[in-house]
């Protein structure tokens, strides 16, 4: 093939070879490949992949997705057949002998969701979505749910061990499958930096530096200017707050939000705490952590956060009030 | 002012800053080369002057205290993972001339930034910014997760100078694209005033669910 023919890169769009001037191949090097895509678990999903060639980006692209998808059948709650539904039919949530024996990746997520539970003080509780199915069944009827039907749910939650109940591991599933992800991708050859957001929870791996704006409490506006611009390398961040998804109840003429996140100790909706961020190594632990900073009273969630290295936080009080630690801060523009 | 020069040799530098009636005296003048210098210059004064009298005379007033544009739209979610396609949403002003970008949303990585081009307004417009300095670097954001498909943008009155504008009539466009896919454009003419007011234009290509609400903070 003559230097000036080079086949084109890209998604096998292209049948003819493309004529190219010989210098531009020589400073080919390496790309970095942005996908945005939308419905993906529910939510919008950002790749972005540096490799040494476009194929290698991506091969890096699929393997990624292949991942997310693989485990977005053990994981959800949304599919009737995901290992964890089929899991939780065969018993385990009526506290039968179950008939399912959960696969490696479940295991993996019934050990550390219950580890999490402990370490929070059920601050962070798989079974908190009992609460929110009252939740959303007050709404519905335009009200919110009183104490004497949360008690019996808030009972069976914190007594120890838990009673058995349908589990769901929302924000923690969600930070282990961008982990996976994120190293599935980073794992193909050619392949040195990754980013992988999804719906706001996101982990990069790699020695290039990437900001990360800490979207603004209160406003839904993604033109609003950021609480906060971070510089990471090769760490996770996962934000929990009431922006985007709530209960919706009208309350004398005027309609109220409250917010998604319970407080499973209390079952009441969250109203302290606006939103919470966390970076920690991995993206499972910063959303675990998350959820819990964003149920917890500033105080002690500062201090829960504190108890482990490497760990940063920002909670944004409803008061106005802006919490962080040194890691966060050490790592904030 | 009655002074009137009577030969070319006698205008000085001060009779360039008389005033436009003396303008129309010269008019009637034999044409010179030196005659028509200082014609010329008078005439392009006059023009700067009156221009900027007129812009003065003619100035709205400045944009309502506290009123802001909350616009939401939709890009249509088909069922499955699917390719966010390029939008983005902009204000103009009465002449047409992009003031405001609202919201970009797109790979701007080299490769792939020949396809904002698919964004034909907004492209336009940015080229006529662009001459005038500076683009922006997307980043990654953190938030608490968000729904897939539906976005929301606020201005705040500003053009992307930060320059607060006056209150008058702007248009609203919002425009979404795909690579050789369904392009779309929702236009709404907007009188941006004192008075809070609600616009639901018709969707266009996978854009739905516009709504345009100008209202207090």
């Amino acid at each position: 093939m003559s230097p000036l023919l080079a086949e084109a890169p890209g998604p096998g769009a292209h049948f003819w070879p493309t004529l190219r001037w010989p210098w531009r191949r020589q400073r080919g090097g390496p790309v970095t490949y942005r996908r945005h895509y939308e419905q993906v678990l529910g939510t919008a999903c950002e790749l972005r992949i540096g490799a040494g060639t476009a194929e290698q980006a991506q091969a890096a692209e699929q393997a990624a997705l292949a991942e997310i998808d693989r485990l977005e059948m053990v994981y959800s709650r949304f599919l009737p057949d995901s290992e964890l539904n089929r899991w939780l039919r065969g018993g385990a949530a009526t506290g039968a002998l179950c008939t399912h024996v959960p696969g490696p990746d479940l295991a993996w997520m019934l050990a550390v969701g219950e580890q999490w539970r402990l370490a929070t003080g059920n601050a962070f509780h798989p079974g908190a979505d009992a609460l929110g199915e009252l939740w959303r069944a007050a709404a519905a009827q335009d009200r919110v749910p009183g104490d004497e039907e949360l008690a019996p749910v808030v009972r069976a939650l914190n007594s120890e061990p838990p009673l058995p109940g349908a589990l769901n591991f929302n924000a923690l599933a969600k930070g282990r499958i961008i982990d996976r992800a994120c190293l599935e991708a980073a794992g193909q050859p050619g392949v040195s930096d990754v980013l992988v957001n999804i719906g706001g929870d996101l982990r990069c791996t790699g020695p290039t530096d990437v900001r990360v704006q800490i979207a603004h409490p209160g406003t839904r506006a993604d033109n609003a200017a950021p609480e906060a611009t971070l510089c990471l390398r090769g760490l996770a961040v996962a934000t929990s707050g009431g922006t985007h998804r709530g209960f919706r109840v009208a309350e004398e003429g005027r309609e109220r939000l409250y917010s998604h996140l319970l407080d499973p100790r209390t079952g009441r909706s969250v109203q302290h705490v606006l939103a919470a961020s966390v970076i920690a190594g991995d993206c499972a632990s910063a959303d675990a952590l998350a959820t819990a900073l964003s149920v917890l009273p500033a105080d002690e969630g500062l201090r829960l956060a504190n108890s482990f290295t490497q760990t940063g936080c920002l909670i944004v009080e409803a008061s106005g009030r802006r919490r962080s630690n040194a890691f966060w801060q050490a790592h904030c523009v | 002012m009655t002074h009137f020069p009577t030969d070319l040799t006698a205008l000085r530098a001060a009779d360039l800053n008389d005033s436009a009636e003396q303008f129309g005296a010269e008019l009637a003048r034999p044409q010179t080369r030196r005659g028509f210098l200082a014609r010329t210059g008078l005439a392009a004064l006059g023009l700067m002057v009156g221009r900027s009298a007129l812009a003065q005379t003619s100035k709205a007033p400045a944009w309502a205290e506290g009123m802001e544009l909350d616009v939401n739209f939709v890009l249509k979610t088909p069922a499955g993972r699917y390719n966010r396609p390029y939008a983005a949403v902009w204000i103009e002003d009465a002449s047409g001339a992009s003031v405001r970008t609202l919201g970009l949303w797109a790979n701007t990585t080299p490769k792939s930034v020949k396809y904002l081009n698919e964004l034909r307004r907004w492209s336009r417009g940015d080229q006529a910014r662009r001459a005038q300095g500076g683009g922006d670097v997307v980043t990654t954001v953190s938030s608490p997760t968000r729904v897939p498909g539906a976005f929301n943008v606020v201005w705040d009155g500003r053009d992307d100078r930060k320059a607060l504008l006056p209150q008058g009539n702007y248009t609203l466009v919002v425009e979404a694209a795909r690579e050789d896919g369904p392009y779309g454009r929702v236009r709404q003419e907007l009188a941006l005033g004192g008075a809070p007011l609600k616009k639901t234009p018709e969707g266009a290509g996978e854009i739905t669910d516009v709504v345009a609400e100008y209202r207090r903070r």
